[in-house]
């Protein structure tokens, strides 16, 4: 960390609000090449295609690039919202894959926390039953079937 | 071991005067050829095999392996002096070697990167003399798995060389690995995120013109902007006086450690085919830095990096060989074209070669010893010579960078689009410096990304989409706890600098 005196403080300034934009520059090279990606020929026979590699790496990036801008904000709500934003694209990114009953209830302890809840106890539990609820009332009331990913076998029971 | 044979060969090669001045020729030659940016060691040696055609065998291999020895070394001067590794193999070499000629330190860095060479080509060398049958054998253990954790474990490197900020080095690196993947993809042969008639990318982003452009061109840029604001320049110091050519007794006390650990495992990576002078001077770089008793030195100039960096990376020329002689199989560029060199003589590497011409074998040993000790004297020689460069005004000094880094990035493949693609690089190194992103985890992503990326997709073809049977290999587990180790280790390391920082600050 940059020792912080008042003559430095205005450099100080200027290299946060610098590393934001480098923070945004990183995120939006990250989403070109993540839908560039999207668009390669899909192969036959191949368990690990060409665009496996650069979109591992270009998520890599824009997590890192969001960090960045997320550690060099200094105003706390400010970046709470931020950090409460990449919880929800987080959760919403890997919704399908690894179902509402895993994502939903870490998705929701970390904004707890965020809250400043503080009974780690009861911010699990409360996250479980809360979801758990949720999951059932969509279920059973709305006839909406939530993905569950790899708990998907809760619907044959 | 036939000891007689051994030491008759032996000395046939060290007493014969044509394959002395041979050897000697080429290993001068090789450091030239090394410091120019864009020349490395294996272009050198690929000139010079039409030469040694009308030669017998024993001078022609000492002439190349002195080029090859040299042209390792070499590389290391313009790292240390311009901030430009003159070959790959010396790009680990800048993290250390730069910060020590910017503190005025040039002469004692030359002297650790020529000693810490020498002694890594003699570790090599005497490596493949006793154990060349075992580490032949332990080598081809390496399959495409091994070979993807060996890229994790120098990519754990990645946060030690990241400096103030790891987000920032993450960052760097994740722009490394993706522009890695620019190009044809060597598994499939799909062309990625390039226009399908940029022939010159199809082989990825060269990495030499990257390299001359995120460093000398970036490093011109940035000291024009300084001097034109009327700032002193941070390119070199000027005046160094050159008190001794050799290090003192107390930098040979302090990098004996990684001199030795750099010469065994720039030995062992050598041996590996498809792994060379670069990625061993990483890996035993960050050996070093792990092993350290000051780990929070590297990188800040320490001559501890730039002896790990370079004995790891001349160690490599010894390992290289034993795989050549013993199984016939190339260790990296430079020996698949000492095969050529070979076979024109009539000799085919391979494991016959040790039962038939063992006196061979051990003269190819003898001619490495020898190119290592002529090394040794070409750089006590022109050490003086080689610091003066810096002491060139800068109004002369940098254009005169710019124009070589240009002819290097066009020499390596003589494609003008080389050119413009270092100059890019140049604007992007430029931005990366101002905006402290550092630069070096994209130099070591360029190198270990497409070997990882090739190795993993290689091995779960093999293994039918199974990517998690990779930890029932036993190296390849060793090397995947090696890079969790070393990862954990230096965020930590990084998390204990930066709280040193702040506390005499607060105080």
């Amino acid at each position: 960390m940059l020792p912080i005196s008042f003559k430095e403080d205005n450099n100080l300034k200027k290299t946060i609000k610098a590393d934001v934009y480098v923070g945004i520059v990183g995120i939006i090279f990250g989403i070109v090449i993540l839908i560039m990606t999207t668009q390669f020929e899909e192969l036959v026979n191949v368990p690990i295609g060409p665009e496996f590699f650069p979109s591992i790496m270009a998520t890599g990036l824009i997590t890192s690039s969001y960090v960045l801008i997320v550690q060099s904000i200094e105003d706390k709500g400010k970046k709470f919202l931020l950090i409460a934003i990449a919880i929800l694209i987080a959760m919403t990114a890997s919704w399908e894959l690894l179902g509402f009953l895993i994502v939903a209830p870490i998705a929701m302890f970390l904004l707890m926390k965020l809250f400043n809840f503080e009974n780690y106890f009861r911010m699990a539990l409360i996250s479980l039953v809360t979801c758990a609820l949720v999951w059932l009332l969509f279920w059973k009331v709305l006839a909406v079937e939530l993905p569950l990913g790899p708990m998907d076998f809760l619907y044959t029971l | 071991m036939d000891w007689g044979l051994l030491l008759s060969s032996y000395g046939s090669v060290l007493t014969d005067i044509n394959v002395i001045l041979m050897t000697f020729l080429g290993a001068a030659g090789g450091v030239i050829i090394g410091a120019i940016p864009g020349l490395t060691a294996t272009m050198g040696v690929a000139l010079l095999v039409p030469f040694s055609f009308g030669m017998d065998l024993i001078p022609s291999i000492g002439l190349l392996l002195g080029v090859y020895c040299g042209g390792m070394y070499g590389g290391s001067i313009s790292a240390i002096l311009l901030h430009t590794p003159g070959t790959p193999s010396a790009a680990a070499t800048v993290l250390d070697g730069w910060p020590m000629t910017q503190k005025g330190e040039a002469p004692r860095a030359l002297a650790v990167a020529m000693f810490a060479s020498f002694c890594g080509g003699m570790i090599g060398a005497l490596c493949m003399t006793f154990l060349s049958p075992l580490i032949a054998q332990a080598a081809l253990a390496f399959g495409p798995s091994e070979m993807f954790m060996l890229a994790v474990f120098g990519l754990s490197v990645i946060i030690s060389i990241s400096g103030k900020s790891i987000v920032k080095g993450l960052i760097a690196a994740f722009f490394g690995l993706i522009i890695c993947t620019f190009g044809m993809d060597k598994t499939s042969g799909y062309i990625r995120f390039i226009p399908t008639n940029a022939h010159f990318l199809y082989e990825g982003i060269p990495f030499i013109p990257a390299l001359i452009g995120l460093f000398a061109i970036a490093e011109v840029f940035s000291s024009l902007e300084g001097i034109a604001r009327g700032e002193k320049s941070s390119a070199g110091a000027v005046n160094v006086k050159v008190d001794r050519v050799l290090p003192s007794f107390k930098d040979i006390k302090l990098i004996a450690k990684n001199v030795i650990m750099g010469g065994f495992i720039g030995t062992f990576i050598g041996a590996i085919p498809g792994a060379g002078g670069d990625i061993s001077a990483f890996v035993s770089y960050g050996v070093s830095k792990s092993t350290s008793k000051h780990p929070e030195e590297f990188g800040k100039g320490t001559p501890e990096g730039v002896a790990a960096a370079e004995s790891a990376n001349n160690g490599c020329s010894g390992g290289a060989m034993i795989p050549l002689l013993s199984l016939g199989i190339p260790g990296d560029s430079v020996t698949a074209i000492l095969i050529g060199a070979f076979v024109m003589n009539g000799i085919t590497p391979g494991p016959m070669m040790y039962v038939e011409k063992l006196d061979i074998v051990y003269a190819v040993f003898a001619a490495l010893l020898l190119a290592n000790l002529c090394m040794l004297i070409v750089g006590c020689l022109g050490i003086r010579g080689f610091v003066k460069l810096i002491t060139i005004d800068k109004k002369i000094l940098l254009p005169s960078i710019m124009i070589v880094s240009l002819v290097g990035a066009y020499t390596i493949n003589q494609n003008i689009q080389d050119v413009g693609l270092a100059i890019v690089f140049g604007i992007i190194g430029y931005l990366f410096n101002k905006h402290e992103i550092p630069l070096s985890p994209i130099l070591l992503t360029l190198i270990l990304g497409p070997m990882a990326e090739s190795n993993l997709r290689r091995y779960v073809q093999i293994a039918d989409g199974n990517a998690i049977s990779m930890f029932t290999r036993p190296i390849t587990i060793i090397f995947a706890v090696l890079a969790i180790i070393s990862l954990i280790y230096s965020v930590y390391l990084n998390k204990k600098a930066n709280k040193k920082e702040e506390t005499p600050a607060e105080a």
